[in-house]
């Protein structure tokens, strides 16, 4: 495949997923600008692996591979780094790193809620919350179906447990 | 809202709000990025392989003279051993496949760090006892000079127990105030290699994510 088909392929299934980047990258970064620079990472990762992507197999659980993996990635490094940015197709960058509106606050609270599991739960969690099917989610992981259930009974009642001593609403 | 804050309550705060994701994404206009970190990384290991060319060429000229080829040939060893550490970080990052499942390029990841502190740590740790040889290379090499000559056999060996304790004196500084250092500077992450956090903070890490895959 030629340079300007790939990108014209890969935007076009972006454009299809293009909430992954920044659902993402809002679970694992507190700030907003974190949040900014780590989707717009998550972008450049997905172009950059993309010439690997078995396009036999659902692009949105590539995707979200992707997505958690940078965002690990860049939450353990705990800062901004604007230089381990690398070339993006087009004006995928632009897609996922301008925003418009700000993130309304309900949601804040959800995050601040998702904050207080580890890495591997906020991944399990963002997926369960985007209505992914436990086999998808075992899939992006790397774990069983049974194991992301009972994992999440678990996060739940952690969650239930957590809320009662939580004084806001959400 | 509830008190009780519920999984399937929140998944439907956050459909309601999956627009407010797409919203934000908008076409504007074609830019590419250059890999900084990337072509850093290559153009030290090309200032590496030059400083190892240039030290074997000096260790083969003076291969006849023992006092100059040995501390040459112990340079040429650590810049090698250097580049090597420096090289196996690149291809293991280079080979990393993102769309792996999570927890095999977490612990892919995790090893490599591991790895990495290992060899920062050694690297740091053996540098101060390269310091004589340094001298006694560079000033061959660049003027001529005999530092057995110039400066005298007690100067040298000075020279080489003040390396030697610079090493205590380092992993004292390093425990000491490593701490108290901005957790994302690079002083900090020197002081956590040379220490040993580093690495112990990622075999941590890699055994919660085989633990996080084993239980159930």
């Amino acid at each position: 495949m030629d340079r300007p088909t790939a990108e014209a392929a890969f935007l076009d299934r972006l454009a299809r997923h293009r909430g992954i980047p920044r659902k993402v990258a809002a679970a694992y970064c507190g700030h907003p600008a974190d949040r900014e620079d780590c989707a717009a990472e998550i972008v450049a990762q997905l172009w950059r692996s993309y010439p690997r992507y078995d396009s036999t197999k659902a692009f949105s659980t590539w995707a979200w591979r992707i997505a958690v993996n940078v965002a690990i990635s860049f939450y353990r490094r705990g800062r901004t780094d604007a230089e381990r940015t690398v070339a993006v197709a087009g004006d995928a960058f632009d897609r996922v790193a301008s925003p418009e509106t700000a993130t309304p606050e309900p949601l804040e609270r959800l995050y601040e809620l998702v904050a207080r599991l580890d890495e591997f739960d906020r991944a399990l969690v963002v997926l369960y919350l985007d209505d992914r099917p436990y086999t998808e989610i075992a899939d992006v992981l790397g774990i069983t179906p049974s194991n992301v259930a009972t994992k999440l009974n678990r996060i739940r009642n952690r969650m239930k447990e957590w809320s009662r001593t939580w004084t806001s609403t959400i | 809202m509830e008190p009780d804050v519920d999984l399937d309550d929140l998944k439907a705060l956050w459909a309601a709000n999956d627009s407010a994701f797409a919203a934000t994404l908008r076409l504007e206009r074609a830019e590419a990025l250059s890999a900084k970190a990337e072509r850093r990384i290559w153009f030290e290991l090309a200032v590496d392989a030059i400083a190892i060319l240039v030290i074997g060429s000096f260790a083969a000229d003076t291969i006849g003279q023992p006092r100059f080829a040995i501390p040459a040939i112990l340079l040429g060893l650590y810049a090698i051993g250097f580049e090597m550490a420096r090289g196996r970080q690149l291809v293991a990052l280079k080979t990393l496949d993102y769309g792996e499942p999570v927890l095999e390029i977490a612990r892919s990841l995790r090893a490599t760090r591991a790895r990495r502190a290992v060899a920062v740590r050694w690297i740091a740790l053996i540098a101060p006892l390269l310091w004589v040889p340094l001298q006694i290379v560079a000033l061959r090499a660049l003027f001529g000079i005999d530092a057995y000559a110039a400066f005298g056999v007690p100067y040298l060996v000075a020279n080489a127990l003040f390396g030697l304790a610079c090493i205590p004196a380092g992993l004292w500084l390093a425990r000491r105030f490593g701490p108290r250092l901005g957790a994302t500077s690079w002083a900090r992450a020197f002081a956590d290699d040379l220490t040993g956090r580093a690495f112990s903070d990622a075999i941590a890490a890699l055994q919660r994510a085989d633990a996080y895959a084993r239980e159930a």
